[in-house]
Parts: C-alpha cells; structure tokens; sequence
C-alpha cells in the first residue's frame, strides 16, 4: 500500500515538473536573454562604432543656407525701381528611359515609340509657348532627337523663364510627368529684374543677383548693397520616410534676414519724360555724343531724375557713368550766375548799372583776352557805347562780366573765390551717387600756383572752374528757393515691409544770397528765356526762368593728338559742352532741371550751343511736365451758386415703407446682403443663383419680416 | 510569499515564475500605461512628421505663389511707364495722346 502511495506520489510530482524538452527550451532562451543583455551593456558602454558606417545607419541631414530676399528699389511713389525674382532654366534629360525600353524586349519599341511621339508634341508646344525667335518646333525636335541619340542628358531648352511659363510648361507631354521619366530638370535662379528697364539705370545701379558684386561700385544697388543684401540663414534639415525634407528641430535654425528696401526721391514719370526728351534731342544730333539731365525738387532738393546717356560705337544711347554727379567740368557761361549773384549780394552792381562797351575790348588784358563778339553786334544793333548789366547777360557778353569782375575783385581776388566757395562748389557735396572714376570739382584760389593774371575773369565766365552739373542745379536751386541751398539727395526712406527704418529729410546746406538777389536773378533769368540766348523757351507751356552755357572742353592728352592747346587738337578740332539750366513755373519754382550736352571733337567752326539741344531738350520736359503736373491745373470758379445736392429716395433699413429688393438671379451672398441691408430676413433653399423669392420685389413688407428665397 | 532566497530565486529562474516571485504583476497597470507612452510617443512623432512634410510642400506653394505674384507685379509695373503706354496707343492706332495741358479743377463759391 505504502508502495502504491509512493509511486502515485512519483507520478504526480512527475506531472508538476516541466518536460525536460520545454527545460531546455527555456534555458537556451535564458542563456540567450544573458547574451542580449551582456550585448546590449557592451554596445552602450565599450563599443565604439567606425564612423564611416554611422552615417549609413542614421537618418540623412543636411545643412540648407537659407538665402534673403533682396530689398527692392522703389521711386519717390512707392513704385518698383528694382525687385529680385527667380527666373527659371529648362534643361531636359533626353535619354530618359531610354535604356529601360532597349532592354524591355515586351512593350519596348512600342515604349519608345511613345516617348518619341510625345516629344514631337513636347516640341511643338515649346515653340508655341516659348516663342523664341528663330526657334521653331523643328528646332526642339532636332534638339530632342539629337540628344537621345547621343545620349545626351542636360541640354538647354530654354533660359530665364518666368513662373507662368514654367507652369505652361508643365502641362506639355513628357514636362508633366515626374524627372525620371519626361526628362524635365528645372533649375530655380534669383534676378534682379528692373521694369523700367534702361531708364534710371546707372542711378539705380546694376546687379545680376543677390550674390552679385561686379558692378558693386555703381548706383543705389552699389552703394545700398549692405542694406539691400539681407543676411543669410542656415537650417539643418532631415529626411522623412516619405522623402521629403523637414526642418531638424533638435539643430540649430537661423532664419535668413531680407534685405530692406530703399525708398528713392525719383519720380519715375519725370525720369521717363526727361529721358524721351534727352534722346529724342540728341540722338539725331551727331555732333552730340553724350548728355545728362538733372532734376530737382525747388523746396527739398530731391533729385526727381537723374538722366545720364552716351552713344556707343552704333549710335545707340544707353545709360553710362553718372555725368551728372561724376564729372566737373568748366562750365561756361551758366556760371555768370554765380557771379552775377556775388557782385549784386556785395553790391557791386544793380541789374540797371550801365557798363562802357569798348568794342567788347578789355583794354587793360587786351592781349590776354578775346574781342567778344556779341558786343560789336550788340553796338552795331542798337548805335550805344553803354551796355546794362541785364542786357550783358541776357546775351551772355563774357566782357560785360570780365569787366564787373576785373573791376569789383580785381584788387582782392580772394573776395570773389571765397565766395563761390560757400556756394558749395569748390568741393563734392556728400552726394549719395558719386562714383569711382569721378573728377574733382575746383574753385581756383590767388594763392595757387596756376593763378594768373586772367584767372579771375576767366572764373567770372565760367572758365578755370570746374563744376559737376548735379552742383550747377544746386546753385540754380537755391535761386528758386529764396537763397536757400538745399543739399541734393535721392534717397529719402530704408524700409521693411513698408514701414520706415530710417528716414533722411531733406538738409539745408547754407543760405547763398538774400531773397531780394534771389528775386533779381530770377528778373535777369526771365529776361535770358524771353528776350535772350535761350528765346526758344519763350513758347514753352509755363515760364521759366535760366541761362544757356556753351564751354569749350578740356581734352585728353591722347585726345590733343600732340597738340600743346588742351581745349584743341592738331587739327584745331575742339569739344564743346553745351548747357542750360533753369527752374520753373518762373514766378512760383517747383522744378529746377539742368540739361548739359557733350559733343564729340567738331570741326572748327562747329558747335552745340546751350541754346540749341539743351534748351530744346528742356523746353520739351517742362511742357510734358507742366500737362501731367496737377498741382497747376486751372481752377474754374462756377459763375453761379452750386445747388447743395440733396438725397432723394434713398433706402434704407431705416426707413419704413420701403420696398423688398429684387434679388431674383443673384447667388446667395449678394441676395442675403441685400435683404439683410434692406431690414428684412432673409431664409434661404437650394443653391445656386436666386430663381424666386416670396414676398415678390416691389411688395411693401415690414422690417424685420422673413424673405423666403429658392435657390437653383 | 516568504523570504526571497538566492536558491529561491534561481529555483524560480529555472521554473519560469521568476517574474511572480518578483510580484511584477502589481506592476502590470503602470507596464501597460509606459507601453501606451511609448506607443503615443511613436505615433505622435509620426504624425508631426507627416504633418512638418506638409509644411515643407505648402511653404513651396506659397513661395510659389510670392515668385507668380512678384512676376505679374514686375510686368504691371513694366507696362505702367508713360512712354509704353503712349507706344501702345500709337500702335493700337488710338487718338489718345498725352495731355497737352494739366486737368482743370471746378471749385464752387
């Protein structure tokens, strides 16, 4: 019996224990898990993994440079000079599944011939919408073709397409589907795009894009270049599952800081008509070879435009180096002013003052100056051996004012230059615009060594000075403006986002004569523009007030082609710059322009007067001017009394009585406004547009009554 | 539960209810709350992935959009300019010209 318990007891502790297989089981699974962990304490704590295999086990990074928008230039109206946009290269990889369909032996020549058909229409619509010159369906189609055969995988189709064609483009056979298989590669370049295209150029100033700094040196896109810039970002970004890229939040991010924009004081209309003007001027004129135009707002001196055209070797005027602000040069007779305003604010003279004519003679340099002219015409004219101070400038006599000169600084030279130089025109005023390359401007001084003994009557003509146009305007400015010399500027605002930065206003430089002299130079100007040497401006649509200047120019060495004459060559040929300058309406200035010309080397003889292309080239911008000008028109006073204008059946939902409006055709807003506004409620079925309406329109309803409308 | 000995624990080792003797099952709720973290964890990251790639694909639209707008902008303003508008009137054979005189204003008494 104990026998029989013991074995029952065996076999019921036998049933507990596992099987031996389940055992073994079991411990290797231990023994497994104690290797897992020994590994897993080795990789974290002992293992050092070789870095070249690393980076194929984590995910992808790169590090992306976010790059600024550049700041765009705007005119004195807020419209665009400048603005930097991407513009798009097409490149087409035609050998694109080419190999795929060689080695499919199933559907491959049908493949091929597919791809091959779509390309003849791919080439069609490139021509269609590309419409390049020269460039037709057969010439993308040979292209594609030609590329296929030669295995050709990055041939141009076409360069600096804009982003509505790129998604015309797109839609064509083959570009609509994805790389791999149309062959499409699209490559995203910034340029700096400019709507006005020549017109303003060399002030606005040149730039391929953002990164572009071979031209650095030239305009507001030069000078502005470290505001317009913007500062560059950087991100590091990693790849998803799905390929595509996201910004890695654990790295750092920098994001990139735009430009700003630059707010210029151009008026790009004035600019427009002082461009047409200049070229429909000289560009006929082959004796001309260059020219500028200035213009300047009286009250602020803000450069409205700044025009600056050369020929080139074919004729055709483009903008070049800034004349205007870069090239002093002996101005001529528009300097008399200067020294017409210097002798009446000394009161050295009146306008009435009578001068002894002398033939035109300068006795006591007889041998150092020339006859002028103009006064043995003038004598023979008019039988009188006297000559006003206001007749000698309305013809421009270079003796009447070598003469008040000679006579009123003769003994104190230095009295008359030291006062030109507080005018500002011995020395560049700090103009935004001035170039590498530019002359300097100069006042000639006694204590000099050049000084001569013909050195002050030749300043009180506009000779041994040299003056920049930009400085010339100024001048003339200051006359306009009551004495005032206000400093000349174009850059009046540095934005972000529309809203100002920094603001530069404008600057009062110093007061150059009293507003009684100004008032008597204005007298003097008006007499040159209606009785003298620019008489054409007599007709021009409102009066102005300025001088002619004709100057001969200083040649270069090579130029002088070994002649000792700087003004001269070998074969007495000479350069001459021709100018005029003014301000008007005369009575109440608003503008002030300067137009000067440069000739190429004319023959003796020959010449450009400031009276001639540069006075016509004014008169055209003043009566284009005058007409857009508001601020000028012609006010007309009504001769009775305009009847007060009285409301007269208006509704509204204020009133009572008013009737249901028709919203019969209407889509739901515009009906529901219509209700609504008219006082009533408006409940609504369908949709679509109003096909009827309960009350009917016209019916007398209360407000606030439902206006039940069906929609279809 | 008595003492935990050495020879019990290697005994519980070999016999599989290593993890009742340790009495983790009290633990269970607090395993299964770390296991929903981490599922959460990973279910989250994945949907702000997805979500940061739409991002990435909008932003492009958008900058898409800013170059389509900057373009059409560029060619308004290229044909805004006085002398193109006066070159299309003439080549459109229009009488209109530019004004010969600034506009007049009425002003009443």
């Amino acid at each position: 019996m104990a026998g029989k318990d013991k074995a029952e007891s065996r076999i019921e502790r036998d049933k507990k224990k596992p099987s031996r297989w389940l055992m073994y089981f079991y411990l290797l699974f231990l023994l497994l898990s104690v290797v897992i962990i020994g590994r897993i304490i080795y990789i974290q704590y002992i293992w050092k993994p070789i870095p070249e295999h690393v980076k194929h086990f984590r995910p992808s990074k790169h590090k992306d440079v976010i790059d600024p928008e550049r700041g765009s230039i705007l005119d004195h109206n807020g419209r665009l000079l400048a603005i930097s946009t991407p513009l798009y290269d097409i490149y087409m990889d035609c050998y694109v599944q080419k190999e795929a369909n060689e080695k499919n032996s199933k559907n491959g020549t049908a493949e091929e011939d597919k791809w091959m058909n779509n390309a003849r229409k791919l080439s069609q619509g490139l021509a269609e919408i590309l419409r390049e010159e020269g460039k037709d369906s057969a010439y993308y189609w040979n292209r594609i073709r030609n590329g296929r055969a030669n295995k050709k995988k990055y041939v141009s189709m076409a360069k600096g397409i804009d982003h509505g064609t790129l998604l015309e483009l797109k839609e064509l056979p083959l570009f609509n589907l994805p790389g791999h298989k149309g062959g499409l590669i699209v490559e995203k370049n910034e340029k700096r795009l400019y709507p006005y295209g020549e017109l303003a150029r060399r002030v606005i100033g040149y730039v391929k894009n953002n990164d572009d700094t071979s031209a650095i040196h030239v305009g507001i896109e030069g000078k502005y270049h470290y505001l317009l810039h913007g500062k560059k970002g950087q991100a590091w970004e990693k790849r998803t599952d799905k390929s595509g890229w996201i910004p890695d939040a654990d790295s750092l991010y920098k994001p990139a800081e735009d430009g700003f924009d630059v707010k210029t004081t151009l008026d790009i209309n004035l600019q427009d008509i002082a461009d047409k003007a200049l070229r429909k001027n000289i560009g006929e004129n082959d004796k001309i070879k260059a020219g500028c135009v200035v213009i300047l707002d009286v009250e602020t001196g803000a450069v409205r435009a700044m025009v600056n055209l050369q020929k080139d070797s074919t004729g055709r005027l483009y903008e070049s180096f800034n004349m205007a602000a870069g090239q002093p040069a002996e101005p001529g007779s528009v300097f008399k002013t200067m020294t017409l305003a210097t002798l009446l604010e000394d009161g050295k003279t009146t306008l009435e003052k009578q001068i002894p004519t002398n033939h035109g003679i300068m006795q006591d340099m007889a041998h150092l100056v020339n006859q002028d002219q103009y006064i043995v015409n003038y004598e023979n004219r008019y039988h009188k051996n006297t000559i006003s101070v206001i007749h000698g400038f309305q013809i421009s006599s270079n003796y009447v004012f070598r003469r008040l000169v000679q006579d009123a600084y003769g003994n104190n030279p230095e009295e008359f230059t030291s006062r030109l130089h507080s005018y500002n025109l011995g020395a560049n005023f700090d103009f935004e615009l001035t170039e590498r390359g530019s002359g300097k401007p100069s006042i000639p001084s006694p204590d000099e060594a050049g000084w001569s003994g013909t050195s002050l009557v030749s300043t009180a003509i506009g000779y041994s000075v040299k003056v920049t146009p930009l400085q010339v305007a100024a001048f003339y400015n200051a006359i306009a403006n009551d004495g005032k010399m206000m400093k000349p500027y174009i850059v009046e605002r540095i934005e972000k986002d529309g809203v100002a930065q920094q603001e530069f206003k404008p600057v009062l430089l110093n007061s150059v004569c009293s507003k009684a002299t100004a008032d008597t130079l204005t007298r003097a100007l008006k007499q040159v523009t209606t009785e003298g040497t620019a008489k054409r401006l007599n007709k021009a649509r409102c009066q102005v007030a300025g001088k002619t200047g004709t100057a001969r120019m200083h040649l270069t060495v090579a130029e002088q082609n070994g002649s000792r004459n700087p003004y001269e060559d070998n074969l007495g040929r000479k350069k001459h710059q021709g100018t005029f300058v003014g301000f008007f309406p005369a009575d109440n200035p608003k503008y002030t322009a300067i137009v000067v010309t440069y000739t190429r080397k004319l023959d003796m003889g020959v010449n450009v007067y400031g009276g001639e292309a540069p006075a016509a080239t004014f008169k055209d911008i003043v009566d284009e001017i005058w007409a857009y000008e508001t601020d000028w028109s012609r006010e007309i006073e009504a001769d009775g009394d305009m009847p007060d204008m009285k409301a007269k059946n208006i509704f509204t939902d204020k009133t009572e009585g008013s009737l249901v409006p028709d919203v019969t055709g209407m889509g739901l807003k515009d009906a529901m406004f219509a209700i609504e506004n008219s006082g009533y409620v408006c409940e609504y079925t369908g949709s679509g547009h109003v096909c009827n309406q309960t009350p009917k329109a016209g019916a007398a309803a209360r407000k606030g009554q439902k206006i039940n409308i069906v929609l279809r | 539960m008595g003492k935990v000995t050495f020879k019990k624990v290697i005994e519980s080792i070999l016999s599989g209810d290593i993890l009742l003797l340790l009495r983790v099952d009290r633990l269970l709720p607090y395993i299964l709350v770390l296991f929903a973290l981490g599922w959460i964890n990973i279910f989250l990251n994945y949907k702000i992935e997805r979500t940061l790639v739409e991002v990435e694909n909008n932003k492009v639209l958008l900058e898409n959009y800013k170059i389509y707008h900057a373009q059409k902008t560029y060619q308004f303003v290229k044909m805004g300019r006085i002398s193109t508008i006066e070159e299309m009137l003439e080549n459109g054979g229009s009488k209109v010209g530019t004004p010969e005189k600034p506009a007049e204003t009425i002003t009443t008494k």
